[in-house]
């Protein structure tokens, strides 16, 4: 299915615990998640917003009105986290 | 690590390195590969297992075992509480140490295990998966493989690039958030569950004693019910509330699939274990055992079939599964789809009926009989569990 509004999905970079819960709920397999990655596939993505109802942290964001201006990658410093 | 294995695992949880180590065990060449840095962290889990689960492919070992609870209390929305008769012991456990230990079993049996290796594809021949695409330490690689074995979590993507459906509806995925509390009075040996719209809507709020003085406070709430207000902030005003003065020393978000078994587990190839393949007790969500109970078959159907040179012997696996957990799973579900309809009125009439119970006849069947003798009004709630 081809989307023809802009994406309005929006991951508040920094603020993602790289749970993969939201990559559970995703019909389109539109989010990519690694380790201390994610990032929303815009090609994929469809809207649908189960991704924002799904985080428990609260950390995806939905704008009506496109992202455009906003960052959507969330990457954190290869250091994170320390192990034991 | 070599180009071409029998058995790829895609992930080093319970149900990947459990899967890695039967399928070696079997004579099968096995390499499992995990995303993160380490096996066993980040955390991402209530931690309490039982007793028998346990032993069934590892010796208890107060290295991984934090607290040994032998009661688990519920508490009703009014805040009244009843400690249903447990003939058994559970666990709460230190998963990173416990995740380790079983990734040592695989390599024990042969198994070889990469970490920060991502795999972002599989590699395919008509359809017919044949290895994988992964990025290990900023590298991209193919490594083949007979038999993948798809243990990547509640994230899973492998299942749907071998063209398995495993996406989680949102009325079953539990979206959750935990706690770590530390300089907190805790019953060492009891597991808490609450209950109720307020506290967890459609799904229960857990306080698991991790030693002396800490303990695990986690909720899962379902995503359905979770689009006004989401986990952490339930989980917050519980805090708030019960351990104003508590440290928070971890802080962990997750999802759980509260789901039946995926339709299919095996295809083109592809073997599902896991959350992956949502093998978790819908009603508990508890996916520790029964995801390594998945592991395990899949494993030795793997080993089997590269064994026999025969691949079609992998829908062994789906049956296997089905007729060990698969079933009961089914049930479960049933049973969960009726209780998420309780009200918190039928709630609190549950516990307080079954707080009167003797103690010997105070079980979860006992409790859910009482309460259907006092309030018969709850007949038609309770047959729901039993009759669909």
């Amino acid at each position: 299915m081809s989307r023809t509004t802009p994406l309005m999905i929006h991951i508040v970079p920094g603020k993602c615990d790289f749970c993969g819960c939201c990559v559970g709920v995703c019909p389109e397999d539109a989010i990519e998640l690694l380790e201390s990655n994610i990032r929303i596939i815009d090609e994929r993505c469809t809207n649908c917003r189960k991704c924002v109802w799904a985080c428990p942290w609260e950390v995806i964001e939905f704008h009506r009105e496109g992202i455009t201006n906003l960052p959507t990658e969330v990457s954190l410093p290869q250091e994170y986290p320390p192990s034991f | 690590m070599n180009d071409s294995y029998d058995v790829i695992v895609v992930g080093a949880g319970p149900a990947g390195s459990t899967a890695a180590r039967f399928a070696a065990a079997g004579g099968a060449s096995v390499l499992m590969l995990e995303k993160d840095r380490d096996v066993g962290y980040p955390v991402r889990c209530g931690e309490a297992v039982s007793h028998e689960g346990v032993v069934q492919f590892i010796e208890p070992d107060d290295r991984w075992i934090a607290a040994r609870c032998n009661r688990f209390r519920l508490i009703s929305p009014s805040g009244q509480s009843v400690i249903p008769r447990l003939d058994g012991l559970a666990y709460v456990l230190e998963r990173r140490i416990f995740d380790y230990e079983l990734a040592k079993l695989a390599v024990k049996e042969g198994a070889e295990v990469v970490t920060k290796a991502y795999v972002y594809d599989l590699m395919k021949n008509n359809g017919t998966v044949e290895g994988v695409r992964a990025t290990i330490k900023d590298r991209k690689v193919e490594i083949k493989g007979k038999v993948v074995i798809g243990a990547d979590g509640v994230e899973s993507r492998v299942g749907k690039w071998a063209g398995i459906d495993t996406t989680t509806h949102i009325r079953d995925m539990e979206s959750c958030a935990q706690f770590t509390l530390s300089g907190v009075k805790v019953d060492e040996d009891i597991l808490d569950f609450y209950f109720g719209e307020a506290v967890a809507p459609g799904g229960y709020l857990w306080v698991f004693p991790k030693g002396k003085d800490s303990a695990n406070v986690g909720i899962g709430i379902s995503v359905e019910l979770a689009k006004q207000k989401s986990a952490v902030r339930y989980l917050e005003e519980f805090v708030d509330r019960m351990y104003p003065r508590a440290a928070i020393l971890t802080r962990i978000a997750g999802g759980v699939p509260c789901a039946k078994t995926c339709d299919e587990v095996v295809k083109n190839n592809v073997l599902l274990v896991g959350d992956a393949a949502h093998q978790v007790n819908p009603v508990s969500g508890g996916g520790i055992i029964s995801g390594m109970i998945g592991g395990m078959i899949a494993g030795q159907v793997a080993a089997e079939a590269v064994q026999k040179h025969d691949l079609a012997h992998l829908v062994e696996y789906g049956k296997r599964w089905q007729k060990r957990l698969g079933w009961r799973h089914e049930v479960f579900y049933r049973i969960k789809e009726a209780i998420s309809d309780f009200s918190d009125e039928t709630l609190n009439n549950l516990c307080e009926s079954g707080s009167r119970l003797p103690d010997e006849k105070r079980t979860v069947g006992g409790i859910f009989r009482t309460a259907l003798w006092n309030r018969p009004s709850m007949l038609i709630d309770v047959a729901k569990v039993f009759i669909s």
